[in-house]
């Protein structure tokens, strides 16, 4: 059984097989397909077909009678919907090039040189995932708001200046944070590109005698161009949805992206009821948004290919020597840590010691108190929460993890029938904020109730997350698959290996590393994510995002900040065992 | 626009006998709330048979243990269970849901007229006799409805920065420049939409518009902005005196202006038509409407009854004059809101 000439390893049917096992085997290279694609449609068109159903209901319910385009014209021909669409794009485009820049120097300080403690850096550059987006927007205003944010009193005092000069409710203030707080999403999709980059290549540009600059360009850049694109692509599309930052730092500076407008329209609006409606017309931008990214992203990837660097040849990667520049890139991650993590952390710290939210100051400390960390252990509804979450976080991460692996296995590698259905499928939740998941799953599991009952528990809050994160998993497998070139799969394939066996002897070790990633990225927000779970919430599914939530909403944002500290110290302990096994992890490679 | 000012319509649907809050002193609102023991132990019994009792309501969980402790108390073997629902539409949202789809949904749900009006349309609530219960007019204003509740809207300072000469004595005040860029307000426009049945829709737009240059730092949720306050970063505040009770109970700078008028938006109890427990849904909503369940909600969330004399809210707005629009006119007053919110969202001053 040989692989097809085009690289995949689909099944070859050898030539003299007759033709009723032929016609057999057609309908077998299906059965995968299918049976990924019925998990994908129950868990992406489902929720999408309801809330187009919204957008066209005149009641904005998916069960309401009635059909109409009202919606439409209400968001779309509303004046200020010109400047709804240049603040989203001003806000999107801004964070995700933050998070793309430091991102990218990061994924290559730590994977392909010798910078000093690359394995420490590691962990910590992953630590402000631990932050829920909304404490991390109460820190920085905690740090830069115009009147009492502590770096602006300090600037202020030492160079005698009239105004702050920072003032964190606007749109720079707003990229500045939402741009950090994607940086390790940012890494965690390059940094196995880096990790799989044969040296070879740069050994051999700069034996020809290439310049650094000449490398990046014509070596690093070309070759890591479909993970570049992933994470760019990706990024973007997240910054449309994204609500925290947007919504705490935003409001304050009468900015309003889509997805605080969203928020608006169903939480805020005064006629009472959720505006379903228009919050499904607004999402089916989003829609042919992403088909248009979706579509140029194909494109551009068809050349990945030729940028294959994980061959069956010898591989052994060796770390780029910094040489002079090495304090400066010491710095310059230093610099980092200092604003990403340090000092939003050093601020929530401070606010979980305050009795009530207070400027950073001497006077201040006489407040402090730790009433607000004995709650964590006193109060029971933190330790279901916490039990409910991490219970969640587990069981989403695993179920993303393999199936993005199985997606990106039978439409990348395998390229069985239908594979680049099941690979748009799998991005498609992208486009659907997750409170509109949140929506259509109340309705699902409402109808389902007597078959599947879920309704009310931590396992519909799992389905809702494995449907939002699929599209990073996906994402990120994909692009490292296409990074990796057959060849080995083939030299097991002609040795007589099944395609089962290849995929744990092989791919999986190979893959190791991305899955390693996907899945901390999944936990750690599925520790953190908020607006599915408050539209999920039930009896008996608290989370510790939602419990945050109650927290910040009844006014006690200390005990919110210290739950915060908690969850980063919890997380710096996943991290850690994460970082332990990929060490382990990469002796496959 | 047209899905709010379809609801004024809907509004007619709340039965007569409503009460217009505005122009009467709370002195002299009271109310008979008097459900004779018999009654409510009679709905015991009928809510003992027919399981958990589930309150759909907005208070967080700490603060909704309180008050289902205390129901619970009064009535042995009876089992509350408390749903939050994150404020805002989603009380509304969820019954819709659950009802559509033919499962129980909540015995009991509190909330403001603007949520209750689009079930009432939908014919998704309960019309009960609480007059058989007990209850006046005055606390019952329609057979679908019962008064919970009440948030009030303040004046709120930071006492550390603001001597109480300086402070603001009256909503006017506000708009004095000396504040610019130091005012916290809410981006939802309901305390200055409720002020609109004193002052009239144009004068509040303006009031709205002159704020606006003032540049008011807009936040989210009215306890967030008495944080600001307590933090100093905003001096004074167009907001609700229950959200900044955490911060001065634990010893913030914040103190509360009650200017006149005083907007004030009802909470009402509502019984769902497809609620599991009927009867236990209606003897929460009496419970909370006698002084010895009006005191323990209170006690929690620091919402009381204004027509319970035993509450704090009561005293607090004895002698003072109220504004609110009557239950009827939600849709209406749903209409300024959105005007307001947009106003209030753009920054505009023109």
């Amino acid at each position: 059984m040989a692989p097809r000439s085009d690289g995949s390893l689909a099944a070859g049917l050898a030539p003299s097989a007759s033709p009723g096992r032929r016609r057999w085997s057609s309908v077998v290279r299906w059965v995968p397909s299918l049976a990924i694609g019925a998990v994908l449609a129950y868990l992406v068109v489902v929720p999408i077909a309801l809330m187009l159903l919204s957008s066209v209901r005149p009641g904005g319910f998916p069960l309401d009678p009635g059909l109409t385009l009202g919606h439409y014209a209400s968001v779309y021909g509303d004046p200020g919907f010109p400047a709804l669409l240049w603040a989203t794009v001003e806000f999107g485009v801004g964070s995700s090039v933050v998070a793309l820049a430091i991102g990218l120097g990061l994924a290559w300080l730590i994977e392909r040189t010798d910078l000093p403690a690359r394995g420490v850096v590691r962990v910590l550059i992953l630590l402000p995932m631990a932050t829920p987006p909304l404490l991390m927007a109460i820190a920085w205003a905690m740090l830069l708001s115009p009147r009492v944010g502590f770096i602006n009193q300090i600037l202020t005092d030492a160079f005698g200046l009239r105004t702050a000069p920072f003032n964190i409710y606007s749109m720079l203030g707003l990229i500045f944070v939402q741009g950090l707080a994607f940086v390790p999403t940012a890494y965690l999709i390059l940094a196995p590109s880096f990790r799989n980059f044969d040296p070879s290549f740069e050994e051999a540009a700069m034996t020809s005698g290439a310049g650094t600059w000449r490398l990046i360009r014509r070596i690093l850049l070309p070759v890591l161009w479909p993970s570049i694109l992933s994470a760019a692509v990706f990024l973007l599309m997240v910054s449309l949805v994204v609500f925290d930052v947007p919504g705490t730092l935003g409001t304050p500076a009468h900015i309003t992206v889509l997805s605080t407008r969203i928020y608006y329209l169903v939480s805020d609006s005064p006629g009472g009821i959720p505006l379903y409606g228009r919050v499904g017309a607004l999402a089916a931008l989003f829609l042919v948004l992403l088909l248009a990214l979706a579509s140029a992203y194909h494109r551009l990837t068809l050349q990945a290919q030729r940028y294959r660097t994980v061959t069956g040849k010898a591989f052994r990667p060796r770390a780029m020597r910094l040489g002079r520049a090495r304090p400066a890139a010491i710095l310059a991650v230093i610099a980092y840590f200092l604003l990403s993590v340090a000092a939003p952390v050093a601020a929530l710290v401070w606010m979980s010691l305050m009795p009530y939210q207070t400027r950073i100051s001497w006077p201040a400390l006489r407040l402090a108190t730790f009433d607000n960390y004995r709650d964590l252990f006193v109060n029971g509804r933190v330790v279901a929460s916490v039990a409910h979450s991490a219970a969640i976080a587990v069981s989403t991460a695993t179920a993303v993890t393999v199936l993005a692996l199985l997606v990106s296995w039978l439409a990348v590698r395998l390229k069985v029938p239908g594979g680049r259905v099941l690979d748009a499928l799998a991005f498609a939740p992208v486009a659907i904020p997750g409170v509109m998941i949140g929506v259509a799953l109340v309705y699902v599991y409402l109808t389902l109730n007597g078959i599947v009952p879920i309704y009310g528990t931590i396992w519909i809050i799992v389905v809702a997350y494995v449907t939002q994160y699929l599209p990073f998993g996906s994402r990120t497998m994909s692009g490292v698959m296409l990074q990796l070139h057959p060849e080995l799969e083939e030299a097991a394939l002609t040795s007589g290996a099944g395609r089962v066996r290849i995929l744990w002897r092989i791919t999986l070790p190979l893959m190791w590393p991305a899955a390693a990633a996907v899945w901390i990225w999944v936990a750690a927000h599925a520790l953190r994510e908020l607006s599915s779970a408050l539209m999920l919430q039930g009896r008996e599914n608290s989370v510790v995002p939602t419990l945050l939530w109650d927290y910040w909403a009844g006014g006690e944002p200390t005990r919110a900040a210290a739950v915060g500290v908690g969850l980063t110290l919890t997380l710096v302990l996943i991290l850690g065992l994460w970082q332990a096994a990929s060490r382990r992890g990469t002796k496959f490679v | 626009m047209s899905d709010v000012r379809r609801l004024t319509s809907v509004g007619r649907l709340l039965a007569g006998g409503l009460l217009v809050v505005f122009g009467l002193l709370a002195g002299s609102l009271t109310a008979v709330a008097d459900p004779s023991s018999a009654r409510l132990d009679q709905l015991a019994a009928q809510a003992a048979k027919a399981g958990t009792i589930i309150w759909y309501e907005s208070s967080p969980d700490d603060q909704a243990a309180k008050i289902v402790a205390g129901f619970e108390q009064r009535f042995p073997g009876l089992k509350l269970e408390h749903v939050r629902d994150t404020g805002g539409n989603s009380i509304g949202a969820r019954i819709v849901q659950e009802s559509q789809s033919g499962v129980r949904t909540g015995d009991l749900a509190t909330t403001g007229s603007s949520i209750i009006e689009p079930m009432i349309a939908r014919n998704l609530l309960r019309k009960i006799d609480w007059a058989a219960d007990g209850l006046d007019a005055n606390m019952a204003p329609s057979p679908y409805a019962v008064r919970t509740t009440a948030v009030v809207y303040v004046i709120l300072y930071n006492s550390s920065l603001v001597s109480e000469a300086q402070a603001p004595k009256n909503w006017l005040d506000l708009l004095d420049p000396k504040w610019d860029g130091k005012i916290g307000i809410w981006v939802r426009g309901e305390g200055q939409g409720a002020l609109a049945a004193a002052w009239g829709e144009d004068k509040v737009v303006d009031y709205v518009k002159k704020m606006n240059a003032r540049h008011p730092v807009v936040l989210k949720s009215t306890f967030p902005l008495a944080q600001q306050v307590a933090a100093g970063e905003i001096l004074v505040g167009f907001s609700l005196y229950h959200s900044a009770q955490p911060p001065i109970r634990r010893g913030a700078p914040v103190k509360v202006v009650v200017p006149e008028p005083v907007p004030v938006e009802t909470l009402y109890s509502v019984v769902p038509e497809k609620a599991g427990n009927p009867a236990g849904g209606e003897l929460v909503a009496l419970w909370l409407a006698t002084p010895e369940g009006g005191k323990v909600y209170e006690d929690a969330t620091d919402r009381g009854n204004p027509l319970l004399p035993n509450t704090k809210t009561h005293a607090l707005l004895a002698g003072h004059t109220m504004a609110e629009y009557p239950a009827a006119d939600a849709g209406k007053e749903a209409v300024i809101v959105e005007r307001l919110n947009k106003l209030i969202e753009s920054g505009a001053t023109e």
